[in-house]
Formats: C-alpha cells, structure tokens, sequence
C-alpha cells in the first residue's frame, strides 16, 4: 500500500514536471540579436541591431491572416562605477507593430513615437523592416561624461499575440507567441 | 451511578484523515472554481498589462494543479477503495457496489453526450469552415482587392496618357503652360477623372486640378521609396484616406520629348472611392480575416473543445464519484460502526454507544442499537450481581460444608463423586483429586461396597429417601464408629439426581459414653461389692483363727479354704480398689509444664526396669511448655509403657517413644510403639473399653483410664499397627496457656 502510495505522488510530480517543461521545448529555435554596433552623432549615442529567426512560420501565416505582432525592443543605458551599483542612465522601449491589409495587399509597421506606419508591399520587405533596429537612440550625449565606461543592454521580445476569441490564453501551454532573447551587453566610452 | 458513555474508537487516525481529505477537496474545488472565475473576469479585458499576464498566468498555472490535486485525491480514494475492497474491509463491498452504480449511471450519459458534442461540434466547425464560404469570403475578398487595383490601374492609365500627351506635346515647357492647363482640365472633363497634380522638377509648385465633385481629394504625400520609383520610370500607385471615404492615387513619370529615358516630372491621377463602399470593401475585408485567423485556430479550437469537454464529462465523472464515495461513507460509516460496535460488545465491552446523529433509517438503527446495547448492559450488570449473589452464597455453603464437623459426600445419578467436604476428607484420610469426579464403585473395597450397595437397596425397597445407620467402620487401621446418613436428591420433578451421604464420628463421643457408663458400673461394683468383702475375708480369718487348729488333719483342707477365700477376697479388694480409683478419677488440674520432661522421667523408670529392651526418645524441640496435667499425663504413659513392655514377649525388644509438635493446629502428639505382635483389627475398638485386656493378668482398665485422662484433657487418642509388626498407641494434646 505504502509502495503504491509513493508510486502516485510519483507519478503527479513527473506529470507536473513535464507539464511544465512543455512550453520549453516549443521553443527550439531562439531568436537573437546580431550585428550590434553602437555609434553615435552630434547629440545621440546610436543603436544599430538585427534581429534574426525572430519570425517563425506559424507567426508567418498568422500575421498573413491578419493578426498583428508586436516587437518590443526593451533599451536600457549604465553608467559603470567601480565602488557602487552601476548606476542607469537611460531606459526606453521601443514597440514596432506589423499589421497586414489584406484589402491592399501591405504590411504597415507602425512604430513607437511616429503616427503614420510605413508601408511596404510584400512581406519579406516588411520582416526586414520589422528585424531591422538601425539608428535608434540609446541616450543622449549630453546625459554622458567624457572619460567614464558605459554599457547598453538590450533585449527584444515578441509580445502575446492577441488571437480572435482570446485564444491566447487558453493556448498558452503550447504557445509559440511569445518569446525574448536574452540579454545583450555592450560596453563603450566616451 | 452515571453511565460512562464510550464514543467508538474507530481507528480516530483514520478518521481525521479522511475529515482533513475532504476539508482540502472543498477548499480546492472552491480555490479552482474562484481562481476561474477571476481569471476569466480578467481575460475580458483587453489591454492587460504585463503583471496582469503573469497574474492570470499564475492563476491559470494554479487553477491547473488544483484541478490536478483535485482528481489526485479523488483517484486516490478510489484506488484506496479498491485495496479495501480486495482486503475485505467491512462496508467496502457496498461502498464500491454504491460508487460503481454512481459512475456507471453517470459514465453512460456522460460518454454518450460526450461523442454526440464532439461531433456534432466536429460537424458544426467544419461546416463554419467549409470550402465554401471560405471560397466565398477569399472571392470577394479578391473582387475587393481587384477594385482597388482596378482603379489604381485605370488611375496610372490615365495618368499615363496625360504624360504621354504632355512628353509629345511638350507641354511641360514653361511657355506652354496655359494649354497644359486647359488641356488638362478638357482631360478631367471628359474621362471624369478626379483629382489631377503635376509636378515638373524645374516647377517649384505642384499644379493640382481639383475635381470640383469631389473636393475632399488632396495630393498624395509621396514616400521616398515611391518617388524612387518614379525617377527610375516605373510607375506606383498608393490608396490614402480621406474625408470621404479614400482616395486612389495612379503615380507615373513624365519623359522628356528631347530625351525620352529621362524623367523630368511626374502626374498623379486621384480617384475618389466613397466612404460607404470603402467601408463595405474592408468589412468584407475584415470578414475575410477574420475568417482566416479563425481558419488557422480551426484545430486548436476543435481540440479546445474537445479539452473542455473532456474535462467537464471528467468532472462529471469524478464528481458522480465523489458524490457515490460520500453517499456510500454516510451508509456504511454508521454500517461500519455498527459493526465495529457489535464485535467489541461480542468480546464483551456492553459501554458501548455509536455516537451518529441521523434522521433517517440509519440514525434509527443506530438509536435502537444503542438503547439494545444498554439493555444488554443491564441485563448483564443484573445477571453479574444475581452471579455474585449466588457466588456468595456458594461460598458460604462451601464454608458451612468446610467448617461441619460431619463428613459429607454427595454423588451425582450416575454415582459419580461430585462433593466431598473437608470433615470427611480427614474422617477417611482422603486426597480428594483421587476421588472427586470418580465414581464410588470404583473407589469402595468390596466390602463396604457391598454394604452401600445394602443400604440402597433397603431404601428403594421401603422406598425411603432418608437412610440412616450407625456403622463400626475400620478404614485404614483406625476403628471408627460413624453415624450413617444417606439421602437421596430430588430435583423439582422427583426425578433422583444423586444422593447425599453424611457421617457422624461418634467415636470419641461412644468412648466417652462407655467410659461414663463403665464409670457408673465401677462405683456401683465398689459401692456394692467392697462393702461385703470386708466382713467376707474378716469372717474367713475369723474362721481359720478359732477352728483352724482345732479341726486337726481336716484343718489343713480348712485352713486352704479359708486361706483361698482370705486371698481371693483380697484379689476382689484390689479389683475393686481398681475400679473404684477408675471411676474416682481425681479432677484434672492442669499447669503450665514440660511434657518432654514428664515423659524422660516415666521413660527413664522403665528404662531401669527393662533393661534387655530398647527405649528410644525423640523428644521434640519446638514443642513449648503448655498446659495439662502432669501427674495424669505420668500416669497415662505409665499405662502406655506398661502395656508396651507386655506387649513385647521376648525379652528383647524395643520401644520408641516419639513427640511432636503441630504447630499449625498446635497440638502436642505424642506416640508409643512397641515391636510386640500387634494388636488384631477387631481388638482395636475395644482397647479404650473397660475391663477389655489381651494380657492374662490385666484389669483392662489401663487404656480406658489413658482415653478418660485424654478425654478429660480434650485430646484424642487412637491405636495402629506399627510397621513391620507391633502397635503404636498416640495420643494429641491441644497446646494451651503457652
């Protein structure tokens, strides 16, 4: 009795664990980021980033039907200090939002800060775009100090997809939706 | 006297268990059912923050493991019944009956309306989904589509033949603007074309013909991609919202007519589209998407369902079973414990009670059970105090049975020995494990079975059921005189059960009786008998004095006669003087003395006379100094020592002289044996008689005057034979006034 007893709680911690260890394996394929640099101009320290296998298939055909996805770019700027926590100089997200009409055949990517969407004909153009973090401002330079270390950390993630009738929720054991990268690091001087 | 009332221990650790069990099914199926409720509140809502996510994330996670625990501990139960079952647990067989009938009941249903949903909800989707409204919904998605580029393309058309005009006309030339204008205008007239704007890059301003019909048309805002395009020689085309509706915007380059690769300008040709028809153009636009977005979730949401209703006919089932596993415990519990309660009261604890409070036909049993069980308690408490009662009063008559002087033995029927009290045990010197449960004919000498077997026989003759005998018994070298009395048992049908026999010693109390009686006859014999001897043996010495010498050679006859008669006279004298000191037995006057001492000295007076025999004295160590008389009790050994030594022919011979001391009946015993030729069985009643002797020259007042001497020193005495030959003649002293 006491055998069977032990095989049963057995049995629901195993269930439990596999369970939870399902969403793990839908996510075979992580996204990163690539080709950082950072660079900067007259008034603004500039990000450029890629971000690659940040669509899958299924996202494909679900942006295809109409459903929209959002990108958030999660931006935040330290300043190093050797005897004290680093100390955050900047932090910022960036949302970009692609939506398919398919009453014109387009792809608008909107964009936080700018109203109107840019446009782009075919998908792949779109997913370019969408993959495509050039020119974006880290911080300021005048938030900066000649002579002292910094570093950029950065992350990308891929917000819930909203599905018609919430179906987000109720699929989100299996969900293929939502995902992040890890953190990126990056140092620089001024 | 209160009654202490005894709730049934039932196993108390399984007991809470299985409260505490049901506690946490409540208080789970309650936490799943809110948890639900609160996320499906919070799913509601569109915007949710990202802590909200987690929230409901968390919430679903939990609601899922409580949903979990709840079926664990539910499939627990079952399995835990299913061992019961297989143990023989009382009520497990009705309990697994109950619940089986439960889900069976509710399975069948269940499944049935499982499968019926599950296809027709199959059946339902797929024809929601089927080919063709899908078709339809993508064909008129597509006449939509087809519209737009319709227009975009009759848009780049006419904007195409303005620039084509324009390039051959070379209307772009600055002098020849006033005909572009008109020539323009005359265009929008008559092909009805809207909104017409030209831009020529040595122009700073764009021209803009408006269509007066449709004032809400505004340039287009081209994108640096499209005017790329355009400088490269393709043409574009662009839809942008206006305030009626949208506009359709044909964009295509103006050549130069000197060289026609060049692009020197651009024409844009605007069509408006009306609200209402844009609107019914993106409704079936948003059909259409929504119908794809559906499409793609066509499987999960079947497989949604199927989710949701496998858990809804799960939880039917587990709740049909919960439900036949609480029911079958409110049965069989009280089931159980009544029958928990019935072995305990078999092993006899009658405090007993179920404690269940129940209005129905189970609370009644149990009420029932419990006033049975009080019933019982009583009825066992009234018999154990009759069996007290009775316990009592059996020791009481054990203790009178014990404490009678007369013997008594009873027999069953069948003749078996069922009681034998402890006078008679010591009467006949008997062990009673060697006679009790035995029947008496195996036990009797032929002898005395013979005689029983007389006395019953006398009685069923004269059909008496009192029989009573005064019997001279030898039993074991003791001569005893008993008083017989038999009678026979009747039980309450006069049917014989047994009979009962009782003895009465009257040994001591005849020797007694005949010592007074030959006491009577002594003083009589002295009274009557001295007195004439006297004048007798004076007469006869008178005689031979004045006639012996006279009668010459005849006085020698004379004088022998009267001589004869002066001894014999003298002979009777002392006879009588025996008697009359025997029946003037002086009073006994005991003191405190040594009898050891008392019987060293007689011992040693014989001692010296006899010198060819042996005396042996075992005097006794523990023996105290006691009350009697010592000139009696000298004089009783004398009398024992006397006969001892005449006992013994030969001359040699020996005499052992043994005291002893019983201390627990404190009593002093004191025995003489002598190795002479015994005394024969017959004789032995007879000793302590008077004027009974076996020797030629005695009186046979020796042992009579030892049994009046003991009597009077209420002791006893008795003869036996000595072993190999010889007899032992002891008498008991009771030890007082120590």
């Amino acid at each position: 009795m006491e055998k069977i007893k032990k095989f049963f709680y057995a049995a629901i911690l195993v269930s439990l664990f596999i369970f939870g260890s399902w969403p793990i394996k839908a996510q075979a394929i992580e996204p990163k980021i690539t080709d950082i640099l950072i660079s900067n101009n007259a008034e603004n320290v500039l990000l450029y980033a890629r971000l690659i296998n940040g669509f899958k298939p299924e996202m494909e055909s679900a942006i295809l039907a109409g459903v929209s996805t959002v990108f958030t770019l999660q931006l935040d700027v330290y300043k190093v200090r050797s005897h004290v926590w680093n100390k955050k100089i900047s932090s910022q997200e960036i949302k970009r939002i692609i939506k398919y009409d398919n009453l014109k055949k387009t792809f608008s990517i909107y964009t936080t800060g700018n109203p109107e969407p840019a446009i782009f004909p075919d998908f792949e153009s779109a997913q370019n775009a969408m993959a495509d973090f050039s020119g974006i401002i880290a911080t300021s330079i005048s938030s900066l100090e000649k002579g002292k270390n910094y570093y950029l950390e950065m992350k990308i993630k891929i917000d819930k997809v909203r599905l018609p009738l919430h179906m987000e929720y109720i699929f989100f054991f299996v969900s293929f939706w939502d995902f992040e990268t890890d953190w990126y690091r990056r140092n620089f001087s001024y | 006297m209160e009654k202490k009332r005894k709730r049934i221990n039932i196993d108390e650790k399984e007991l809470r268990k299985r409260r505490r069990e049901r506690i946490i099914m409540v208080v789970v199926g309650v936490l799943a059912i809110t948890f639900t409720l609160i996320a499906s509140h919070l799913f509601n809502k569109n915007d949710l923050p990202i802590t909200t996510n987690i929230f409901v994330y968390g919430l679903t996670s939990i609601n899922v493991i409580l949903i979990i625990l709840l079926l664990f501990l539910i499939v627990r139960n079952v399995v835990k019944l299913f061992y019961e079952h297989r143990r023989g647990i009382i009520g497990s067989k009705l309990k697994t009956k109950l619940v089986t009938a439960f889900v069976g009941l509710s399975l069948v249903p269940t499944i049935l309306l499982f499968l019926f949903a599950m296809n027709f909800l199959s059946y339902s989707i797929e024809f929601w989904f089927n080919i063709k409204i899908g078709d339809a919904l993508n064909r008129s998605l597509e006449v939509a589509q087809v519209y737009y580029e319709q227009m975009a393309e009759q848009a780049k058309f006419n904007a195409r033949q303005i620039s084509a005009d324009i390039t051959k006309n070379r209307l772009y030339e600055r002098e020849r603007i006033e005909y572009l204008k008109s020539f323009i205008g005359q265009r929008q007239k008559n092909y009805k074309l809207g909104m017409v704007e030209t831009y020529f890059d040595f122009q700073k301003e764009n021209m803009v013909f408006a269509d007066a019909e449709h004032p809400e048309l505004v340039p287009l805002n081209l994108v640096p991609k499209m005017l790329e395009d355009i400088y490269s020689g393709k043409e574009a085309s662009a839809t942008q919202p206006t305030n009626a509706g949208e506009e359709i915007v044909g964009v295509v380059p103006v050549f130069s007519f000197a060289v026609p690769s060049e692009v020197i300008g651009r024409i844009s040709v605007s069509y408006s589209v009306p609200k209402g028809f844009v609107d019914k153009l993106r409704s079936i636009a948003d059909a259409s998407e929504q119908y794809g977005q559906i499409n793609i979730l066509k499987n999960p949401i079947k497989f949604n369902y199927l989710i949701t209703l496998s858990i809804v006919t799960l939880v039917i089932i587990f709740l049909a079973t919960w439900f036949g596993l609480t029911l079958a415990s409110g049965i069989t519990g009280p089931i159980q414990d009544l029958a928990q309660a019935t072995n305990k009261i078999t092993q006899g604890d009658l405090d007993i009670q179920i404690d269940i409070e129940a209005d129905d036909e189970i609370g009644l049993l149990v009420k029932s059970f419990n006033q049975m069980t009080k019933d019982l308690k009583k009825s066992k408490d009234g018999l154990e105090e009759a069996n007290l009662s009775l316990e009592q009063r059996r020791k009481y008559m054990e203790a009178i049975l014990r404490n009678v002087s007369a013997g008594i033995i009873s027999m069953d029927g069948n003749g078996i020995i069922t009681t034998i009290n402890h006078a008679a045990e010591k009467m006949f010197d008997l062990v009673p494990e060697n006679i009790l449960f035995h029947n008496y004919r195996d036990l009797m000498i032929p002898e005395h079975l013979i005689l029983v077997e007389e006395f019953l026989q006398e009685m069923n003759e004269n059909n008496e059921s009192i029989l009573e005998k005064q019997l001279e018994l030898v039993f074991k070298d003791k001569a005893l005189t008993v008083l017989l009395t038999i009678t026979k048992i009747k039980d309450e049908d006069g049917n014989d059960s047994g009979i009962v026999v009782v003895f009465e010693d009257l040994t001591q109390l005849q020797r007694a009786e005949r010592a007074a009686a030959w006491r009577e006859v002594a003083r009589r014999m002295a009274h009557e008998i001295k007195n004439p001897l006297t004048p007798v043996q004076l007469s006869a010495q008178r005689l031979q004095r004045k006639y012996g010498d006279k009668l010459g050679e005849e006085g020698s006859v004379f004088k022998e006669c009267t001589q004869t008669i002066i001894d014999q006279v003298e002979v009777l004298k002392n006879l009588v003087n025996e008697f009359s000191r025997y029946a003037r037995m002086p009073v006994t006057t005991p003191a405190l003395n040594d009898l050891n001492e008392v019987i060293a000295d007689s011992v040693l007076l014989f001692q010296d006379a006899h010198k060819e025999i042996v005396f042996e004295f075992n005097k006794s160590e523990e023996l105290p100094k006691f009350e009697f008389d010592a000139e009696q009790i000298n004089r009783v050994l004398i009398n024992l020592l006397d006969n001892a030594v005449a006992a013994i022919n030969k001359k040699e011979g020996r005499i052992e002289i043994q005291v002893s001391y019983d201390e627990q009946h404190r009593k002093a015993i004191v025995a003489v044996a002598d190795d002479g030729p015994g005394v024969p069985s017959s004789y032995k009643r007879k000793v302590f008689d008077p004027y009974f002797s076996t020797k030629k020259s005695g009186t046979g007042l020796g042992l009579a005057i030892v049994s009046s001497i003991i009597s009077d020193h209420h002791g006893q005495v008795s003869v036996s034979d000595n072993n190999p030959t010889g007899t032992v003649v002891s008498f008991q002293l009771p030890v007082s006034g120590v």
